[in-house]
């Protein structure tokens, strides 16, 4: 069964651990199930981020739109260090995912677009930038 | 992510409790309540109007336009008109849609002398606890908290968060301390070495 856990993927780095590391969840949840708890987590992931038209801003949207923004600041020589910093981790959100290291993931279908054309230049874009302002 | 994580660490027990009553109050509204509620990202602090008065005032920093033009310039030029024209956009979507929109602009915590930490660790459990939607205005890519909010709903979106992780290894096979010394890019990078390693002699046995 480990290795089945570990074949599936359900032993992650990038987990609920995370999101009490990185954004403070610590006790998130108080008092639930595991059961109740695992609801919760599959209604938190409909989560839908939408701009002031009404338009979904999917992964590959918001990773142009930082990109744009750091090149902006770069461009008027703001300091933009925490910014690119944060669109690496944008960009990196695919990989963070199961089966994250597969190329030939349909990710489209999904309905995520990372592998679109808007992703791969906006990440081109990214890595072409030097690392500190 | 560095500073988001030492953003937690230090919020002070005094915080940590006020922020427990605020999430209580927000946690009393039962029954559906992501169908209901929208979460709106507006920048406060920073956002576009700051990177535009900083290239007006021909400074790079918060600090450097402080010592240029005074102690109000930031609230005066850049937090106040954002907070208005953040309601104001709030407003306009609740009459737009019906239903109920959380501007974190309104809500202020002078008195409890709330860190932007506390602030933010508040809204990350809002957005997931309550929102089932999150709106952002234009310009949000320029306001750290609203970039963020972003990352931190993108992450719920792509489930990062999961109930299946290292906690079970830890609960059911006894990994506590697994990986120990490791940052958390190592244990990363490991863990989809050893799935991809497993990957085709467990699909011959399964």
């Amino acid at each position: 069964m480990g290795s089945l856990y570990l074949r599936w993927r359900i032993f992650r780095a990038t987990t609920l651990e995370m999101g009490i590391d990185h954004f403070g969840l610590k006790n998130f949840f108080p008092g639930m199930s595991w059961k109740e708890k695992m609801l919760e987590m599959h209604a938190m992931w409909e989560m839908r981020i939408f701009d002031a038209l009404g338009n979904e801003i999917k992964l590959d949207v918001a990773l142009k739109k930082c990109v744009d923004a750091v090149y902006d600041l770069r461009e008027r020589e703001l300091p933009y260090d925490s910014l690119l910093r944060k669109a690496q981790q944008i960009m990196l959100i695919p990989w963070f995912t199961p089966s994250g290291y597969n190329p030939d993931q349909d990710w489209e279908r999904e309905g995520f677009l990372p592998n679109s054309d808007l992703y791969r230049e906006a990440t081109e874009r990214l890595k072409a930038l030097p690392k500190d302002s | 992510m560095q500073e988001v994580v030492d953003s937690y660490a230090r919020l002070t027990e005094d915080e940590l409790a006020n922020l427990g009553i605020v999430l209580g109050a927000y946690r009393s509204f039962r029954g559906n309540r992501r169908a209901h509620i929208g979460y709106v990202s507006m920048p406060i602090t920073s956002g576009r109007r700051l990177c535009d008065v900083l290239c007006e005032e021909g400074v790079r920093t918060v600090e450097e336009l402080t010592a240029k033009c005074g102690k109000g310039a930031l609230w005066e030029r850049v937090m106040q008109p954002n907070i208005n024209e953040g309601i104001a956009f709030t407003d306009g979507l609740g009459k737009r849609e019906d239903l109920l929109f959380i501007a974190p602009s309104v809500f202020e915590a002078k008195k409890w002398r709330w860190t932007q930490d506390a602030y933010m660790s508040l809204w990350y459990r809002v957005i997931a606890e309550m929102a089932g939607r999150h709106v952002v205005m234009d310009g949000w890519e320029y306001s750290n908290g609203g970039v963020d909010e972003v990352l931190f709903s993108l992450y719920l979106r792509w489930r990062i968060f999961r109930a299946t992780t290292l906690q079970i290894g830890i609960d059911h096979f006894g990994l506590k301390n697994f990986l120990p010394g490791m940052s958390h890019e190592e244990r990363w990078a490991l863990s989809i070495f050893v799935g991809a390693f497993l990957e085709r002699p467990l699909l011959r046995w399964v």
